[in-house]
């Protein structure tokens, strides 16, 4: 009875899983193999070259470095807003947790002339700024802006649901046994939190990274000094240089898997050291 | 002695240990307050205000433009295609995925997932190295006379890319922690497995995937990036409302810009308070 | 029905849940698979169900192959540990579910539909909560509408997974009653897992022990408390005092200590087992064995004591009646009145 021996009591697996891969490959796997095959048709010359061109380098180094100190900032600032939404009432709280989602659901170009339009210098608040002589809109300081627009929500909603979860009675033990607030936060708490942390501030590094939409408006893009890599990509395409919009991409790619595969990582590590009861 | 007298000192003790100074706790509701306005609040403002800086018929009147209408329609096209494939393939790959062990699963849920991590812009390059004048297809797609990028096809698979987990990523979670068994006892008691699907599961899922459709829609109606590099911004054509939105804007027609972009805003702001009706239902505390 | 099921094996990964299982189940019988968790009985009652597949051997319905039909096929009917009701659907869909799904052919009206969930709600006598939903209901209420559930198909088999498991002690034991009542009154080939002894003994007619994945023995409940096939059965079945034992030619040695008891096949070392109820208690030269009463509880008919056999650290706990009070400090001797003895594995 060979046969019993592999048949599953639902029905329908194979189908299912076969569409399922089907399906799979022609919307994801085959057009990202595409750009897999185009990286190798460049020899590694090319490619080094394309890359180590200045306005390249400098593109990358936008998104990257900018990225980066937005994703901090998203930390802290996130770290204060998930403080105050889970730890304290005041009123408007409910609806000022609702409005963190905001970023997430605001399509990306309705971000970015929003974004521009209030920093710019005769906006609400490009204005008022630009008295005290900061020019915003059409500088790196802009894409950073834009890009702590769009990263807030990932911190927030990865570290909120793990500060809920602690148990209240972890801090009662703890200032039982005598330690102060500070203490009790410093000690018990932030590095409960630590995991969650890194995985918000690694998701809000690889969306800015990879954002387009709410940048591109605010940047200014001058080559070299506020272009982002996206935008590269867009412009050597529309000039048809696939290469070298391909090796960008490459790039860019990379450093994704790399943040998922860290963000991987920290999970399964805070996982083997926090084995729930 | 009087008894109640150490209370006082007691509960000061404790407060003082338990929560944070008023003055901290002033201060750090007043910050992230002041962020969330000033960041996030303000820009949406905005966005109403310059809309209908002109006025409620000048909004209208933007609106009604053949552009505008063009670009709704568009849009509409798009979103219903790609949520419907997404909707459809979305419950056969949760279907597959959570209901049944199978060596690799984690493997195959994190390509699930892989265009969440992908950058708008490469999504779009994709199509573009695949269908464009010199992608692996496109001599023989001009050969044969077929479009796909630079027209709608295109803009739906860009979409279709951009969009692809959202239905999976909001069942699986779900059908797990429903378990088997259900399934189980319908196939016990004779039911054939499409009767098991629609009349068993379906109806325990239904809530998950109009939060899965929802947010997929969203994303769908609003993506910028990928669609930008694969519409070509053929006016009246091929423009979807984030893209006229971004056509308006870089001819300083503002108004006209806000004007569409309230609409994506209004979308926005509807599905999130679905989502939040939907989270309610979805709780597994209040059944 | 009569089941029979033929050297089952079956593997998760290398973990063998069953390791060549036989067994044979009369028509009309009410049998219980007892085991600890892990022992198989739960794989073995899916694999009859036909909701796993074994790795090798046969299960047979009156004499047909049953592994050739799916669980849809099989007529059988299974109460789901945790009930599995369909939460979405009220009782009375709950129950008619079965009917409803039948090939178009063979359904049955929606009056006579309507009458049979009637009748078998009747029979659980839960007709008055037809149109709550299972989230509405007690553990005890839900057991039973999926018991009602599983016979609407009029099964030819009824299996049932830790049926009382989830439920309070006080439901419990009113629901065993209540299913051998039922069992006498619809006579259908009944199969239940359970962990728990008195549960398999009170209510099956006959009883299934298992461990790792093997049937160590089958037998009533009279004859697997009194006659235990192995050490396992004697140490899971009732609560036994199992003192090491050394066996040479004949003679059974605690220590340095020769008791006066028979040692069967037992060679070498091995337990002795008594229930502590069959423990002699006497003056002290009566028995074989001597110690001293540490601890006396007395409750009902009985007194429990706490008794430390001399020259060996075993403190054993035995149950004697009260006519012959005990208290702390007594030196006293026991001598096994029925015991087994099995060799030490």
């Amino acid at each position: 009875m060979s046969a019993a021996k592999h048949r599953r009591t639902l029905p329908g697996f194979g189908l299912t899983m076969g569409l399922t891969l089907t399906w799979l490959s022609i919307i994801v796997l085959i057009p990202l193999a595409g750009l897999v095959l185009k990286t190798f048709e460049l020899s590694f010359d090319q490619f080094w070259t394309i890359i180590t061109s200045r306005r390249t380098l400098n593109a990358l180094k936008t998104s990257f470095g900018l990225a980066f100190l937005a994703a901090s900032v998203n930390l802290i600032a996130g770290m204060i807003i998930v403080w105050a939404l889970t730890r304290y009432r005041f009123p408007g709280r409910r609806i000022f947790d609702a409005i963190v989602d905001i970023p997430f659901a605001l399509p990306t170009a309705v971000a970015g002339v929003a974004l521009t339009s209030l920093f710019a210098q005769n906006g609400w608040l490009g204005a008022p700024l630009a008295e005290l002589g900061i020019k915003v809109a059409f500088t790196p300081i802009g894409i950073f802006v834009a890009m702590v627009f769009i990263g807030i929500p990932f911190v927030v909603r990865t570290v909120q649901p793990v500060l809920q979860d602690i148990d209240r009675e972890i801090e009662e033990v703890s200032a039982c046994l005598g330690a102060n607030r500070w203490q009790t936060i410093w000690r018990v708490l932030l590095p409960s939190l630590l995991p969650a942390m890194l995985t918000g501030f690694a998701l809000a590094f690889a969306r800015a990274v990879g954002e387009y939409g709410s940048v591109i408006f605010i940047a200014g893009n001058l080559p070299n000094i506020s272009e982002i890599a996206p935008l590269l990509i867009v412009i050597r395409l529309s000039e048809f240089r696939y290469a070298d919009a391909t090796a960008i991409a490459v790039v860019m790619l990379l450093t994704s898997f790399l943040v998922i595969f860290a963000i991987n990582r920290i999970q399964r590590w805070s996982q083997s050291r926090m084995v729930r009861p | 002695m009087s008894a109640p007298l150490p209370l006082s000192p007691l509960r000061s003790a404790s407060s003082s240990t338990l929560t944070e100074p008023r003055w901290i706790r002033g201060t750090i509701i007043a910050l992230a307050v002041l962020f969330l306005i000033l960041l996030i609040v303000l820009p949406l403002v905005l966005v109403f205000s310059q809309a209908f800086s002109r006025g409620f018929a000048a909004y209208l009147r933007a609106l009604v433009e053949p552009e505008a209408q063009a670009a709704i329609r568009l849009t509409i096209l798009v979103a219903g295609i790609s949520v419907g494939l997404n909707l459809v393939f979305g419950l056969i790959a949760a279907w597959a995925i959570a209901k049944f062990d199978f060596p690799g699963k984690t493997m195959l849920i994190s390509l699930v997932d892989l265009p969440f991590s992908v950058s708008p812009v490469i999504s779009g390059l994709v199509f573009v190295l695949l269908f464009g004048g010199q992608g692996y297809f496109g001599p023989w797609l001009q050969s044969h006379d077929i479009q796909i990028l630079f027209a709608t096809p295109g803009i739906v698979l860009a979409t279709t890319f951009v969009t692809f987990p959202f239905v999976v990523r909001a069942l699986i979670p779900l059908m797990q922690e429903q378990g088997t068994s259900e399934e189980e006892a319908a196939i016990s008691l004779g039911a054939s497995g499409l009767a098991t699907f629609f009349r068993v599961t379906l109806p325990n899922i239904k809530w998950g995937v109009l939060y899965g459709v929802l947010l997929c829609n969203a994303r769908a109606m609003g993506e910028f990036g990928a669609v930008a590099v694969v519409s070509g911004h053929i006016r009246g054509e091929t423009n979807t409302m984030p893209l006229l939105v971004e056509i308006l804007y870089n001819e300083y027609q503002f108004m006209a810009a806000f004007a569409v972009a309230s609409l994506l805003a209004l979308l926005a702001l509807i599905t999130l308070a679905a989502k939040a009706i939907l989270e309610r239902h979805l709780d597994p505390n209040i059944d | 029905m009569a089941i029979e099921v033929k050297n089952i094996v079956k593997k998760f990964g290398s973990f063998a849940a069953l390791d060549g299982v036989d067994l044979k189940v009369a028509d009309g019988e009410l049998l219980a698979l007892l085991g600890p968790s892990g022992s198989g009985k739960t794989t073995l009652l899916r694999i009859i169900a036909g909701l796993d597949w074994p790795d090798a051997g046969e299960v047979k319905f009156d004499g047909q192959d049953a592994l050739a039909r799916g669980a849809g096929e099989r007529n059988v009917g299974f109460v789901f540990q945790h009930y599995a009701l369909f939460r979405h659907m009220s009782v009375f869909e709950n129950v008619a579910f079965g009917l409803r799904v039948q090939p178009r052919k063979i359904r049955k009206t929606e009056a006579q539909i309507r009458a049979r969930v009637k009748e078998l709600l009747d029979l659980v006598q839960l007709d008055w909560l037809a149109e709550r939903y299972p989230s509405q209901l007690s553990g005890g209420q839900r057991q039973r509408i999926a018991l009602a559930r599983a016979l609407a198909i009029e099964p030819r088999i009824l299996l049932l997974d830790e049926p009382f498991g989830a439920l309070d002690a006080k439901v419990r034991k009113e629901l065993r009653q209540w299913l051998r009542t039922l069992h006498e009154e619809i006579h259908v080939t009944s199969i239940f897992v359970t962990h728990d002894q008195e549960e398999a003994l009170e209510v099956a007619n006959r009883v299934v022990v298992m461990d790792k994945g093997k049937i160590e023995q089958i037998g009533t409940p009279g004859d697997v408390y009194d006659n235990p096939a192995s050490a396992f059965v004697h140490g899971f079945i009732g609560e036994s005092i199992v003192l090491p034992v050394d066996v040479q030619g004949g003679q059974v040695k605690l220590g340095h200590k020769l008791l006066n008891v028979e040692a069967g096949n037992a060679v070498g070392p091995s337990n002795l087992f008594v229930r502590r109820h069959d423990m002699q208690i006497g003056a002290v030269g009566e028995g074989s064995l001597e110690g001293t009463v540490r601890r006396v509880r007395t409750f009902g008919p009985i007194q429990r004591a706490d008794i430390a056999l001399s020259g060996n650290d075993t403190l054993v706990e035995i149950d004697a009646p009260r006519d012959r009070p005990l208290t702390a400090g007594d030196a006293v001797s026991l001598q096994p009145r029925r015991y087994r003895i099995f060799a030490a594995s």
